[in-house]
């Protein structure tokens, strides 16, 4: 044993001498030795100089958790792909700012021809991938025929941009080169939509562009980027190794030439389970949590960071468009009853859930559009279906159920619900057995399931699935999304309204109407929220749903973690998130001093 | 003896003798087993809990919805006490998330657990005691067979199986019990075998075989009680099982629905998430179970060395 | 004794086939599949494509044997959950793990129950006895999962004598395998309890005994070779329960062993992965079982199989 250490140690010294006798001649001899301050600006592997207060390189690590998935790219699946932090290491063609404007990336410039129909974007020239291979119009229009694919789980929402032939491609009908995306020439290529979609540009901020040189003709093979040999990114990311079941490792792309490169030197997704993530963060072992379509953050977790100052400085709240609601199957009995649906709208006090089970983490809500999305018009329809529990039992007698009774009890499903959202749904249950004498239980289903009784219901009317709790929460900001999930442009021949835009068992000719003819407004958002706004109202009014809650997003960010990114934007928010709003990677670095 | 006598003893029935004066004797031994009595206590007092929780029997007589009796507030009703609050002297046991009174939920929660653990046991004790006992008893082909069709439901993977049958029925308070009784009658028809082919061994079964006594009464008044013991603990530490089982199945979502309490699911859906805080959420019902267990332990214990008639008196 | 093991073996390979067929059958008959769902709802064709891709719009029965083919080459299917790992390579890569925290897990439910159901037994109704009731009822009362979260935040959070999770040394080793431990402490000393005491009351025990016989050897060639009887039923279980995994323990303690893939693989509908842990499951009971029934044979020697 301590043979073998004195010739390890001899052979370092020998070692370290050869090397230090070959270093280079004419700079003066100091090594660098850990003691001496950090002399000279900190810089990453990308070659990209950090700001002054920034910690040393070593230090540039940020450990944030993730969820172990499927697979690992966006283009392969979105539900499923592994690390949502996709924009590390893809790259879009634009991204939306702080106030959700897309902001040039990838394509430089656009612009859009005078009917609305054709799209034409300019890329960077001199972007690559990490493996030296150029990034060209090839690459991008391969990519969207690429989701424009039946089983690509997010073919709906390139589907939405209405790009030509969009339909047929993705049914198999036509080939992918008859798409309405054609290359001009290497860096610049058109889209061409059936009808105006003044909103395309902000789908585009959602296109990340996928590799064609690697992926070749295998349209749909989702796992070419788990094989490391066929790992490029575009990114200011770039993966350097995949621990299974264990993490993630992305280090900076030192190929990256866009606008948004990358400060921290590495990043490190850890597959943590969301139960054990605060009790990580408090340990150091992560940076980051909580945040979006995360439960890492229940209400003990809330109620001890707001006791803890250290804590409670290291909180980010964000409100998120994204609206809880529960819905009817109004095709069938008992829902088909519009003084019923009334009656339970009016039932609900948001106010106690809000202040309750979910306080610090929702805002009541009255509408679908959340506060301070496209077409929102709170101020007007908020009262549409306040809290009036004596109003609401006089519906209750119109509709034929005089306290309840006469109705069956009834079964409250909801997906995937961890267990603040329960307690959500304990509430309304409490709150309708109270004010209306009607008896609710809960059942919580996975998520699959519940989106497959969703389906059933809408496609074959079955009506063994009347009454749920569901959220949406938005794709892009613009006034079409949300509502989008009640209706939008009927196409054209289709009679069964089990076929008809819109995920619910809910229909409405006039709203299908309103929804499409706002679409195709050009150049006068004004006029388009109007239409939006009439066509809300014709929601609420007939209480297709009864929206509760409006969640709030709370992170708990180190505060040695600082930059740019914390900077709030025009409506003094500051959003950490994983949800596509900022080019975040680029935004955060560790530095010296804490964040205030 | 004179002739009266004799003719007396003629009639009593030779097997109803020692199985009267076993019992009788047993619940004598029981009595004086102190731990055993606090375990009966407990024991009662959880089934009074479950029972009085309401005045459902009075309920109807009177015309009315029952009225909580033992609880303070019915299981459901929401918003009563602050978010979240701490055990005070109102809230017993404090408040949940939902402002509802843990302590009624408690309550309440007793008549959920206890009977899903006790009915789930006594429906596997029904299935799984005469299955193990024919296939000890008798062995050869009628074990093998038997021993089979035990190797082929003992190797679904209980939970995985459970599991899906929840996803795909719908989780319900019957099909929760069910699916709990249908995962322990196995043991109890492996224990009871295993036990009957080690008696059916021994000197006694041989002694009565050989005075003439015929096979159910050996089964029943010889090898029964003796196979009993084990056989009694595993029932008793079945309950306990059977309410993890249950606070497991509503772990992951497919247990008893809320608002219904069960205080399996109250640990696994509310308490578990919010043990670092709301400690008061996961650590009630996790005390009421683990009196459960204690309490049906003692119980079972006690009655495994109070029927077991090779016991000396006063040991 | 051959012939013995034969027919149980054949008996295995029935149950498995039997077994199969009930769980191909429960796990299509779960609304859902193997694609991640959408906000969205998809349009017919999507489904259709899917089902395509995975396989799933022939007929069950034809999907069935399909999969039986690829077994009897021993190849159970590439996992949908992991689309670049066939089903043996991902039970490969995660099992070893679990077996060895089940392992240790094993190792001290019976270093330590065993001990404990002795001296129990034998000072029966004494202060040691109920101390040792208490300790052993105590940890099997509280779910595992309770454990492992109290461990973390006493053990790893505020002493920082453990890490928080991970399987990286021995030191990682600890929390888990004491968190998952208790109740089968709990059992083994129960059972060890009640069976010595049995065995302590057994007329040849008294004979032993009366003969003149050391309390030791009393103890261990009459008493305990008899206790272990009714253990040995109940460790057999046990054993291949431990060595699955527990699904909540390997979550919190974020071990990268087979317990999550019960869960996850259910709720992704990977249906290779879940055919496949099933019949690991069972393979393992069955084997357990087998040697279980030989152990009687040498336990007791009275126990003839006719």
């Amino acid at each position: 044993m301590n043979q073998l250490r004195t010739r390890l140690l001899g052979v370092a010294l020998t070692a370290t001498l050869i090397l230090t006798a070959c270093g280079a001649p004419a700079a003066p001899a100091a090594a660098p030795q850990e003691a001496a301050a950090p002399s000279g600006p900190v810089v990453n592997r990308a070659g990209v100089t950090l700001p002054a207060d920034a910690a040393p390189l070593d230090k540039q690590v940020m450990n944030m958790p993730a969820q172990e998935q499927r697979y690992m790219t966006w283009d392969a699946s979105v539900y499923a792909e592994n690390v949502g932090d996709n924009f590390a290491w893809a790259d879009s063609c634009v991204r939306p700012n702080k106030d959700f404007e897309p902001q040039p990336n990838a394509c430089t410039s656009w612009s859009v021809s005078d009917d609305g129909l054709t799209w034409t974007f300019n890329l960077q020239k001199d972007k690559v991938w990490s493996d030296g291979t150029p990034i060209t119009a090839d690459d991008w229009v391969f990519t969207l025929q690429r989701f424009a694919r039946a089983e690509y789980d997010f073919e709906w929402f390139y589907g939405m941009m209405g790009i030509q032939n969009w339909t047929k491609v993705a049914n198999g009908e036509v080939p992918a080169e008859e798409l309405g995306v054609k290359k001009v020439d290497d860096y610049t290529f058109t889209i061409t939509t059936d009808r105006p979609t003044p909103y395309l540009i902000k789908i585009m901020s959602d296109v990340w562009v996928a590799p064609q040189h690697i992926i070749k003709d295998r349209l749909d093979d989702g796992t070419w980027a788990l094989k490391p040999e066929n790992w490029v990114f575009a990114g200011p990311y770039k993966l350097e190794a995949y621990d299974k079941g264990r993490q993630l490792v992305f280090v900076a792309n030192d190929k990256y030439t866009g606008p948004f490169p990358p400060l921290l030197d590495k990043i490190i997704y850890k597959f943590i389970d969301p139960q054990v993530r605060f009790t990580a963060f408090q340990n150091g072992e992560l940076d980051s949590i909580g945040g979006e379509y995360t439960d890492d953050l229940p209400p003990s977790a809330i109620a001890q960071v707001m006791a803890n100052p250290e804590l409670k400085k290291e909180l980010i709240t964000w409100p998120n468009f994204m609206t809880y609601y529960l819905f009817f199957d109004t095709w069938n009995a008992p829902f088909d009853n519009l003084k019923l649906r009334q009656a339970f709208s009016h039932a609900i006090d948001r106010d106690k859930i809000v202040n309750g089970p979910l306080q610090y983490q929702s805002t009541a809500a009255y509408t679908m559009n959340p506060p301070g999305f496209p077409g929102e018009s709170i101020s007007v329809l908020k009262d549409v279906q306040n809290y009036d529990p004596a109003l609401a039992k006089q519906l209750m007698a119109e509709a034929g159920y005089p306290d309840g009774k006469g109705l069956p009890p009834l079964t409250l499903y909801t997906r995937n619900a961890f267990p603040a959202l329960t307690n959500a749904a304990e509430a309304a249950a409490a709150m309708l057995n109270e004010n209306l004498g009607v008896e609710v239980q809960i059942q919580s289903l996975d998520y699959d399931t519940f989106m497959d009784k969703l389906r059933n219901q809408k496609r074959s009317g079955s009506g063994d699935f009347s009454f749920a709790l569901v959220p949406y929460e938005f794709d892009f900001v613009d006034g079409s999304n949300m509502l989008g999930v009640w209706g939008g442009c009927e196409p054209e021949g289709v009679t069964d309204r089990g076929q008809m835009p819109g995920r619910h068992t809910w229909y409405s000719q006039e709203f299908n109407k309103l929804i499409c003819d706002a679409g195709q407004v050009l150049n006068d958002e004004a006029k388009r929220n109007e239409l939006y706004a009439a066509a809300e109202k014709l929601l609420m009014s007939d209480a297709a749903l009864v929206p509760l809650y409006h969640p709030i997003n709370n992170a708990l960010v180190s505060h040695e973690i600082v930059g740019p990114m914390f900077e709030p934007n025009s409506a003094g928010q500051v959003t950490w998130n994983r949800v596509r709003f900022t080019s975040r990677e680029s935004e955060i670095y560790r530095g010296t001093t804490p964040r205030p | 003896m004179t002739t009266a006598q004799l003719e007396l003893a003629k009639q009593v029935p030779t097997h109803v003798l020692p199985k009267r004066s076993l019992y009788r004797d047993a619940a004598r031994r029981f009595a004086r087993n102190k731990l055993a009595v606090i375990g009966l206590i407990i024991v009662i007092g959880l089934l009074g809990f479950a029972i009085f929780a309401d005045d459902w029997f009075i309920a109807p007589l009177l015309g009315r919805e029952p009225q909580p009796l033992i609880a303070h507030y019915n299981y459901d009703e929401a918003f009563i006490g602050p978010t979240g609050a701490f055990p005070n002297s109102e809230f017993w046991m404090g408040a949940d998330l939902n402002g509802r009174d843990v302590y009624s939920r408690i309550v309440y929660g007793a008549r959920i657990s206890l009977s899903i653990a006790i009915m789930s046991q006594l429906v596997a004790l029904f299935i799984g005691l005469p299955m193990g006992a024919i296939a000890g008893w008798r062995g050869g082909k009628t074990d093998f067979v038997i021993m089979r069709f035990v190797d082929i439901m003992s190797a679904l993977p209980v939970l995985l199986l459970a599991f899906l049958i929840m996803l795909r029925v719908g989780a319900s308070y019957w099909n929760v019990m069910l699916a709990i009784a249908i995962t322990s009658w196995i043991e109890i028809c492996r224990l009871t075998r295993g036990q009957f082919f080690t008696l059916r061994e021994k000197e006694f079964v041989e002694a009565s075989k050989s005075v003439g006594a015929k096979t159910p009464r050996i089964i029943i008044s010889h090898l029964l009680p003796n196979a009993l013991a084990p056989i009694i603990v595993s029932v008793t530490l079945g309950i306990p099982r059977a309410i993890f089982a249950e606070a497991a199945l509503s772990f992951l979502g497919v247990g008893i629905n809320p608002p219904t309490p069960s205080w399996g699911q109250m640990i696994g859906r509310e308490g578990i998430a919010n043990m670092t805080y709301f400690w008061h959420l996961a650590l009630f019902p996790a005390v009421m179970i683990a009196l459960t267990m204690l309490g049906f332990t003692l119980v079972g214990d006690g009655l495994r060395d109070a029927l077991d008639p090779k016991m000396v008196e006063g040991k | 004794m051959t012939r013995y093991i034969l027919t149980r073996v054949a008996g295995l390979l029935f149950v498995l086939l039997i077994l199969s067929m009930i769980t191909f059958w429960l796990m299509h008959g779960v609304p859902g599949g193997p694609w991640a769902s959408g906000q969205q709802l998809m349009s017919d064709q999507q489904l259709a494509a899917l089902k395509a891709r995975y396989g799933l719009d022939k007929p069950l029965w034809q999907q069935y044997l399909i999969w039986l083919g690829g077994v009897l080459r021993l190849d159970f299917g590439m996992s949908f959950q992991h689309p670049d790992e066939s089903v043996v390579g991902l039970i490969g890569r995660t099992w070893p793990v679990t077996v060895h925290l089940g392992v240790m897990t094993l190792l001290v439910a019976f270093g330590v129950g065993i001990p404990l159901g002795i001296v129990s037994a034998v000072k029966q109704n004494t202060f040691v006895d109920y101390l040792a009731t208490m300790m052993s009822i105590f940890g099997f009362v509280t779910p595992h999962f309770v454990w492992g979260i109290l461990f973390i935040l006493v053990f790893a959070l505020y002493f920082k004598w453990f890490p928080t999770g991970g399987w990286e040394g021995p030191l990682y080793w600890v929390l888990p395998v004491v968190a998952y431990a208790f109740a089968p402490v709990a059992i083994v000393s129960r059972y060890t309890r009640a069976s010595v005491i049995e065995a302590l009351r057994a007329d040849h025990v008294r004979t032993a005994r009366a003969k003149g016989l050391s309390n030791r050897s009393v103890m261990s060639r009459h008493v305990l070779r008899n206790a272990m009887i009714p253990l040995v039923t109940v460790a057999g279980p046990l054993i291949p329960d431990l060595i699955t995994g527990s699904i909540f323990i390997e979550a919190i303690f974020r071990v990268p062993g087979l317990g999550s893939y019960w869960v996850t693989s259910t709720f992704s509908r990977d249906y290779p992965m879940i055919i496949g842990l099933t019949m690991l499951w069972a393979v393992l009971i069955a084997v357990t079982y087998l040697l279980t029934d030989i152990a009687y044979m040498f336990l007791d020697p009275r126990v003839r199989i006719r």
